[in-house]
């Protein structure tokens, strides 16, 4: 379970990105977390993979201070940034390094991702485009099989069909036991993925509600606008 | 907590080596480059003489002299220090970009195993690296000496580099002299001080840390020359006699001075390694020095 409890973070003094926020997330399932630019949503999510600590709260992961970054909670959770550059080596060799600190790491998830993605295991890191990168990371992300995996705009940088072989790999590779939280802008990319939704703004959560399969589907960008607008008034 | 775990250590260094391998090629081949230098110029400027005619003589017996093998040792001891510094300016190297703290941080490894990794890598490894690359300039100071200049017996630059570092070293062991001993130690740790306030500016600050460290040393020498400064003008203003004082210098022990340098530098070491710790442990993907 994630915790975070009445926290306040801001880059510089004075400044607040979060400020005496609080939000629970259960295990399972898919979360999108939305807001509007600068609301904190990548904050929250350095926060919650221990990359910052707040000035003032709490951030618990199963009961254990994210700013502590123990192994045993490290390997519990993987996180993909909105970019990210590999080191120019076969993805082979990447993989043979990082699979030990991941003991559930399945090299089955991996190449069923990679196929997803039509990508092949024998590439080398440093001669792919940035989206080509993100699509290999995303793989290794899901095969490391941790329990957290949170992503900051996945789907920027991708390109239509990549985005709908985002969409399938992710389902693919989704099981009871792991929570994956996907911070975005791109509603429509991630909307018939989620289970969940949580609007945020920099002190309070504005909605989090689950996405109730068999109900009409939710338009999330009506949602994300109605709830803003809600906000106002 | 700092929990260690052996096997996960290796997977650090490991995964370090691996995802950093140009970085650290790049980085010993620089070094042996500028370790090779003075020997390869050496032979440079026997072949110059010679195809320039201006003396073969003095090519074959000025280039070759004992002369030039000190300077090129004197060269050597002089980089190593130096190359030390540089590589210790770059412990936390991984930290540099946002993406490199991301790898770095959210690695399921403790912060004690990636910080002595981190530590243990660049001081072994600095040394053998830079071990190695004596050892090749010596190689090719006997291949070059041989087929350019036809030279059969050589001086081993290797040795000399080592000699000229073990000459103190010996010194201490066989003096027998416990203030010596001290003193030399304290030498040691005045030097091993020297490369951790590299270490800790590189924990401050993973960008340009290395000017930035050199720019703070200059403001701490500099406040240090005016403390010391008012402390001279306080003490004269103070009436106090030079004898006196020198009176009092006269009456404290040798033995026990040199123990309390010795221990003062133990304790400065230990202080710079327990906030170099700290710091890397409290490390975040952005603050406000490293944005």
């Amino acid at each position: 379970m994630l915790n975070v409890e009445n926290i306040t973070f801001g880059y510089r003094p004075g400044q607040r990105v979060l400020d005496g926020f609080s939000l629970q997330i259960a295990d399972g399932g898919v979360y999108g977390l939305l807001g509007k630019n600068g609301t904190g949503k990548s904050t929250l999510l350095y926060l919650l993979t221990g990359l910052l600590r707040p000035q003032r709260g709490r951030v618990m992961v199963d009961g254990e201070l994210s700013a502590k970054r123990l192994p045993q909670t490290m390997q519990d959770m993987f996180l993909v940034p909105e970019e990210y550059n590999l080191p120019p080596i076969p993805l082979r060799q990447y993989v043979g390094v990082l699979k030990p600190f991941y003991p559930f790491f399945s090299d089955e998830l991996l190449r069923t991702c990679l196929d997803g993605f039509d990508m092949s295991p024998e590439v080398n890191l440093g001669g792919l485009s940035l989206g080509q990168k993100k699509k290999v990371y995303m793989c290794i992300a899901l095969a490391a099989n941790t329990r957290y995996l949170f992503m900051d705009e996945p789907t920027n940088g991708l390109d239509i069909l990549s985005k709908s072989q985002f969409r399938k790999v992710i389902v693919g590779a989704m099981n009871e036991e792991k929570t994956i939280l996907v911070s975005t802008h791109q509603v429509h990319d991630v909307e018939h993925l989620l289970d969940h939704v949580i609007i945020i703004d920099r002190n309070r959560v504005l909605l989090n509600q689950p996405l109730v399969e068999g109900d009409e589907p939710v338009n999330l960008e009506q949602l994300f606008i109605d709830t803003l607008s809600a906000k106002r008034f | 907590m700092n929990t260690f775990n052996i096997s996960r250590f290796w997977n650090v260094a490991r995964w370090d080596l691996t995802i950093n391998r140009s970085f650290y090629t790049k980085t010993s081949v620089f070094i042996a480059s500028i370790i090779l230098l003075p020997v390869l110029m050496k032979y440079i400027g026997i072949l110059w003489f010679r195809t320039s005619r201006i003396g073969t003589e003095m090519a074959d017996t000025g280039y070759l002299s004992d002369d030039v093998i000190l300077g090129q040792v004197g060269y050597i001891v002089f980089l190593i220090p130096t190359i030390m510094t540089v590589l210790m300016a770059y412990t936390f190297h991984n930290l540099l970009t946002r993406q490199g703290r991301i790898n770095e941080l959210t690695l399921p490894a403790s912060n004690l195993e990636r910080f002595l990794w981190h530590t243990l890598r660049t001081f072994v490894g600095g040394t053998l690296v830079l071990l190695a690359s004596v050892l090749l300039a010596d190689l090719i100071h006997v291949l070059l000496g041989w087929s350019v200049a036809g030279q059969h017996s050589f001086h081993s630059l290797t040795l000399a580099v080592l000699e000229s570092l073990a000459i103190p070293m010996h010194e201490m062991a066989t003096s027998g002299s416990y203030a010596y001993i001290c003193v030399m130690l304290t030498i040691v740790f005045y030097g091993f001080i020297h490369l951790s306030i590299f270490v800790l500016g590189n924990a401050i600050y993973y960008r340009h840390n290395l000017p930035k460290t050199v720019l703070w040393l200059i403001a701490a020498s500099l406040c240090m020359s005016v403390l010391m400064g008012f402390a001279v003008s306080f003490i004269a203003g103070r009436d106090v006699e030079l004898e006196s004082i020198m009176h009092i210098l006269k009456n404290i022990s040798e033995n026990g001075a040199a123990t309390a340098a010795l221990l003062c530098s133990l304790v400065v070491t230990a202080i710079l390694w327990a906030i170099i710790y700290r710091l890397y442990c409290r490390a975040q993907i952005t603050t406000r020095r490293n944005p």
